[in-house]
């Protein structure tokens, strides 16, 4: 049942947290023992070697669509597609997959709620992602670069003089959240708790953490909804109780999903996306001098990091029996979506490994099909202006000498901490 | 077949020749045309798939839908940008000429 790397190298360099036989989901009869395939993505799951270090020997010898234990909550198995065409049949077929339940969290509360537009299914997910796209075009997304800029710049102007800092704790972590406490109107003050809540929502792997952290945001929400219904103001959580399409509103479980999506989706996945720029960066000071001598080709390698660290998953349900590649998946069946395994796909990119700041390659680490990341156009312009930002106000940087960095190999592939010294 | 005139940022012009009921944006991917990135592959989703329809066309074109529509802010709609992804190519377009934006971000 352990799920260690085939790669003898790793094999000792991964900490799974343990889990009650009694929690464990047993494997369906139907998936062949030949399929089954060690995974260290697994909830919790912690290293200090860089976490996608293990990710091609998986594509050198996993069969194309292999069954892990555990990936799915830490406590059941799923269906793995490793190839990028394989993620892109997944995420497109609406018909024989849903994402309902992909991230289960009113489950732990035992409520019915679900995450909006994120866990909608047709044809109720377009009616839903209609009523809440206007709020995140890139025209609206555009209106706020001042504020993201100068958020970007106070906390950078903090450490600088330092000749160092702690970039998770210091700038990664808590600057999509400033941004995120701005959008929905909520007080700045909050930083602390929410960041608190974010981590055990997200990295515990103790069930009973979770439900407790999820207890304490579905509360907050609640609350704060309730206070825009008396107190419309300007910001997500009043579109949400006012947004009303063509006599359609949100009921009350959609609305406390939306929240919830916000805050689920749009913090530690930038948070992570901006760390492994700044690791990549850091590690490659020739990279650092080129988008320094010519900042314009920023986004552009923001996108290629972001195929070459993505560090994301998510996952469907099967509801018709279909195939992924010659693999028979059967309803019930969970299928895990790691964009980390797509974007180092030997078929679909050369030279994977390899970051070329100007491959231009397209990737799905925002997703692809009608759930893409409705937040996209935030989170490229939080990357983007926390890396001109960081280059226009600090010289070189690198990873402090002494450093000893742990990851997290799942729910999401993070550096915990990332401490950066440059000269003051 | 239709013939579909694409215009980058820059006034090349890309002329194709596309199989009716293909998306305008499918075309242009399989067919190299720059400046489309459609992230999503078509589903109205991500709106990287922008084009500003050539004054000529804009009554000629079927109006956006819902879920389009709501991918673009009323400025967008007011300068004729459309999500390529959600026209189809027809007979009755042949000539079509679609404007590239500079940036889809």
């Amino acid at each position: 049942m352990a799920s260690l790397p085939a790669d003898p190298v790793a094999m000792d360099e991964i900490s799974i947290p343990p889990v009650d036989p009694m929690h464990l989901v047993p494997r369906p009869d139907h998936v062949p023992k030949n399929l089954v395939y060690p995974y260290p993505y697994i909830l919790g799951a912690t290293t200090k070697l860089p976490p996608h270090r293990f990710i091609p020997e998986i594509h050198a010898n996993a069969p194309e669509v292999f069954w892990a234990e555990r990936v799915y909550n830490g406590i059941r198995g799923a269906w793995v597609p490793r190839k990028l065409e394989h993620l892109h049949q997944v995420y497109n077929d609406n018909e024989h997959f849903c994402a309902r339940d992909f991230a289960p969290f009113s489950k732990l509360l035992g409520e019915d709620w679900y995450l909006v537009p994120a866990e909608a299914d047709p044809p109720i997910h377009a009616t839903l992602r209609t009523m809440v796209n206007p709020v995140f075009t890139p025209k609206r997304m555009a209106k706020l670069e001042e504020k993201i800029r100068q958020y970007a710049r106070d906390y950078i102007l903090a450490f600088r003089d330092k000749g160092g800092c702690e970039f998770m704790a210091e700038f990664a972590f808590e600057f999509p959240i400033k941004v995120f406490l701005e959008l929905m109107g909520l007080p700045q003050e909050r930083m602390k708790e929410f960041l608190e809540w974010e981590h055990k929502l997200l990295h515990t792997p103790d069930l009973q953490e979770v439900t407790n952290g999820t207890r304490a945001v579905v509360d907050y929400l609640r609350e704060q909804i309730e206070d825009r219904k008396k107190n419309p103001r300007d910001d997500l959580i009043s579109f949400g109780v006012g947004v009303d399409k063509d006599g359609r509103h949100l009921s009350e479980n959609e609305l406390l999903g939306f929240c919830f999506n916000l805050f689920i989706g749009g913090l530690d996945t930038v948070s992570t996306n901006i760390a492994w720029q700044f690791w990549h960066l850091a590690q490659h000071p020739e990279d650092q001098q080129r988008l320094r001598d010519n900042p314009k080709l920023i986004p552009g390698a923001i996108d290629e990091m972001m195929r070459r660290y993505a560090a994301v998953s998510t996952s469907r349900e099967c509801v018709k029996e279909t195939t992924i590649g010659d693999v028979t998946v059967k309803p019930g069946d969970k299928v895990l979506l790691p964009t980390y395994l797509a974007g180092l796909d030997p078929e679909a990119y050369e030279d994977p490994q390899h970051v070329d700041l100007e491959r231009g390659a397209r990737h799905v680490s925002f997703g692809y099909g009608p759930h893409l990341c409705i937040g996209m156009h935030l989170a490229r312009r939080e990357m983007r202006i926390a890396l001109e930002e960081f280059l226009t106000l600090v010289p070189e940087f690198s990873i402090a000498p002494d450093a000893e960095i742990s990851y997290f190999l799942a729910a999401i592939m993070q550096p915990i901490e990332l401490p950066l010294a440059w000269k003051a | 077949m239709t013939r579909i005139i694409y215009r980058a940022d820059d006034g090349t012009s890309f002329e194709r020749d596309v199989e009716d009921g293909m998306s305008v944006m499918r075309a242009a991917l399989e067919t190299d045309v720059p400046g489309i990135a459609a992230e999503c592959g078509g589903s109205a989703a991500c709106a990287t798939c922008q084009v500003i329809l050539d004054a000529d066309w804009v009554a000629k074109v079927p109006a956006a839908e819902d879920l389009e529509s709501s991918m673009l802010d009323e400025e967008d709609e007011a300068a004729h940008i459309r999500l390529s992804c959600q026209i189809a190519v027809a007979p009755e377009l042949d000539g079509l000429i679609v404007h590239i934006p500079a940036s889809q971000f």
